[in-house]
């Protein structure tokens, strides 16, 4: 049952997702890449760390440590600051269809770098994929 | 292909690898803060605290005007809805983030990453729905290679979990 409720939660989050390309689409053209990433950046902190405050209360967050909240924030520079900023240049340019399926690759960057920086062995499943979304992103590119 | 194709093209794929690199420093940051919820809060005031103080020098004020005045000059009903949109796009993402945290503590990575990268698919279904066809122009190949991308990343996550 619990595992049924992760995939509605899974499939919730996609659709999440979703919206945000398209809001993000709609609005980044009036706003700007740099005020429409701004204003999602304040609006997703209060968003996240209001359920954090709910879910997870203090405990965790008074006993970090200095090296977990460091890596944390290079993660959120990381994966915000770049990531959202090029989404939204993404968005501008392409709208919203095309830059979702591109920013999809993510997988394929983290293959690569499994495989080269860490070691990781390379087996068919990862190898096919891999050429699934190099096909999949030149149709992206080219449709 | 044009050059904005291109470079929107670039730009995606650049958003991609960065959302690849963001989940290492997560896991070392877990070690020392294990809530996923307050490890993302405490990313995403660092990213504003950044944001906002390249905002404060004079050239990024100048991006910040230009915005603000796009928005006065242009009238129309959509511009005007621009910042509660846009808004909307960071309570969405928000809530994305909770829900897939709340998934992988429910079931499987193997079986919820995969599905949380199927948001691509509902776009390709909502973007022309609200956007209007003609700004989101949906072709047969464009099609496929969601279809392609979104496969390809279930057959990866599945590989590295086996």
């Amino acid at each position: 049952m619990s595992a049924f409720a992760g995939i509605l939660w899974a499939l919730g989050s996609a659709v999440a997702f979703s919206i945000t390309h398209v809001a993000v689409r709609r609005a980044v053209v009036h706003l700007g890449v740099a005020l429409g990433t701004l204003l999602m950046l304040v609006v997703a902190t209060v968003t996240i760390g209001s359920a954090a405050l709910l879910i997870d209360q203090t405990t965790a967050l008074a006993a970090a440590t200095t090296a977990g909240l460091l890596y944390f924030a290079a993660a959120g520079l990381i994966h915000f600051v770049g990531g959202w900023s090029f989404m939204n240049a993404s968005a501008r340019l392409i709208g919203a269809a095309r830059m979702s399926a591109a920013t999809a690759a993510s997988p394929l960057f983290a293959a690569i770098l499994a495989v080269l920086a860490f070691n990781e062995d390379l087996n068919v499943l990862i190898a096919s994929g891999v050429v699934l979304i190099a096909a999949g992103t030149y149709l992206i590119a080219t449709g | 292909m044009s050059r904005d194709h291109r470079l929107g093209i670039v730009f995606g794929l650049l958003t991609a690898f960065c959302w690849a690199i963001s989940p290492i420093f997560i896991r070392l940051g877990l070690l020392g803060l294990p809530s996923s919820l307050w490890g993302v809060t405490i990313g995403l005031l660092a990213s504003t605290l950044v944001y906002g103080l390249w905002f404060a020098g004079p050239e990024r004020q100048r991006l910040f005007s230009r915005g603000r005045d796009a928005l006065r000059a242009d009238q129309g009903r959509i511009a005007r809805l621009a910042i509660p949109i846009q808004i909307l796009a960071g309570v969405s993402a928000g809530i994305g983030v909770l829900s897939r945290t709340i998934s992988i503590d429910l079931a499987p990575i193997v079986v919820v990453v995969p599905l949380g990268h199927s948001s691509a698919l509902f776009t390709l279904i909502l973007a022309p729905l609200v956007l209007g066809a003609h700004l989101e122009r949906i072709t047969p190949r464009l099609t496929a290679g969601v279809l392609l991308v979104v496969a390809g990343a279930a057959l990866i996550v599945i590989g590295q979990n086996l």
